[in-house]
């Protein structure tokens, strides 16, 4: 029980949280037992190579962890932000995760309650107008490109020196991070991870159609018929 | 990120380590301390050099007729010219030689010297486990 809060507000803080604090955890876990088998992993190289083993704290600070742990980032918030921008023209008939057929595009600032439409607990930059509301309007989108674009950006960083140390490993020359970026182990890391998340997507949008699962938002309830669209659970 | 790529360390002092093992190393060769010279190897390349010599490494790498000549004429001349670290492994190219390193622990050990580079493929280096 954390100090300071009162006991009976802390489960209702937990239960309204509980969605981001589950996955947070899961993350970090994750991130963790990624940690411990890379370091065994990479001590495998070491060992059969002659050489002392490194301890986690060192192999966390590698580009060895750190290109595995981007190259997987960046393909997930791609996944999500092409998600977040196809659905707002491209519709799927029977789909939860589409939008009503009709209101394909970026809809009306009635339907999106800014400007004069914006209601009194609209946030703040909603109710602005000018800029701000530009700004606002796809700060969604913004944000999870940037997280893209850096991801990528620092797989391929931590890819050339991975890459490197690898080709010192087998007595080659090292490359250069330009030199990487032209490289076929660049784009097979990059592609295999695309790949994937666009059929994890695919297989959302087109299952969900005829498939349920009760009480889920990501379903429409069970009985709903197979035809409804933009309807969620 | 240039820190991921070389470790704890700053990339400067992994650099000058490493750089400082083949100055030791060939220091070594010049002065025919083969112990000293063994004891800068990867135990698998000193093993290698024994079997292909049928030697104990520190006679090898003096008296050996192949290895002996082809490690004395590159420690003649052996000013440092780059040093490339990336993670646990490094390449330092003098005026005569591209020698590999790889580090061990704390130090930075030699896992390839006297080498030739060829083409699309790995360098030909007369010590390499």
């Amino acid at each position: 029980m954390t100090r300071g809060v009162p006991a009976t507000r802390l489960p209702a803080a937990l239960k309204v949280n509980s969605l981001s604090l589950f996955f947070g955890l899961i993350f970090l876990l994750s991130l963790v037992a990624q940690a411990f088998v890379g370091t065994a992993y990479f001590n495998r190289e070491q060992l059969s190579g002659g050489l002392r083993p490194v301890g986690v704290g060192d192999y966390v600070l590698s580009s060895s962890y750190w290109v595995d742990v981007t190259e997987n980032w960046q393909s997930e918030f791609l996944q999500f932000l092409l998600f977040i921008l196809a659905t707002v023209w491209f519709v799927q008939k029977g789909s939860p995760e589409s939008k009503a057929i009709e209101k394909a595009g970026r809809e009306s600032d009635k339907d999106q309650k800014v400007g004069r439409y914006a209601e009194e607990d609209s946030p703040a930059w909603a109710r602005a107008g000018g800029w701000r509301l530009s700004v606002y309007s796809h700060s969604l989108a913004l944000v999870m490109g940037a997280i893209f674009v850096g991801s990528w950006l620092a797989q391929s960083v931590t890819g050339a020196v991975a890459y490197s140390e690898e080709q010192l490993r087998n007595l080659q020359d090292p490359v250069t991070w330009t030199e990487y970026l032209a490289l076929p182990e660049f784009w097979s890391r990059t592609v295999q991870n695309w790949q994937s998340e666009f059929l994890a997507v695919l297989a959302m949008v087109v299952l969900s159609i005829y498939l349920r699962e009760r009480g889920s938002p990501e379903s429409k309830p069970v009985g709903t018929a197979h035809e409804a669209t933009g309807v969620e659970g | 990120m240039a820190t991921l790529a070389a470790g704890c360390a700053g990339p400067g002092v992994m650099e000058s380590d490493a750089e400082a093992s083949v100055t030791d190393f060939y220091a070594a060769v010049a002065a025919r301390d083969g112990q000293a010279v063994c004891d800068l190897l990867l135990p698998d390349a000193a093993d290698a050099l024994e079997q292909d010599a049928g030697a104990p490494c520190a006679t090898a790498v003096v008296e050996d007729p192949q290895v002996g000549p082809a490690l004395a004429h590159r420690a003649a001349d052996a000013t440092v010219s780059e040093v490339h670290v990336s993670g646990t492994q490094a390449q330092v190219v003098t005026t005569s030689d591209t020698v590999f390193l790889a580090r061990s622990g704390d130090r930075w050990i030699v896992t390839a010297a006297a080498c030739t580079a060829r083409p699309e493929r790995p360098y030909d280096c007369e010590v390499e486990a």
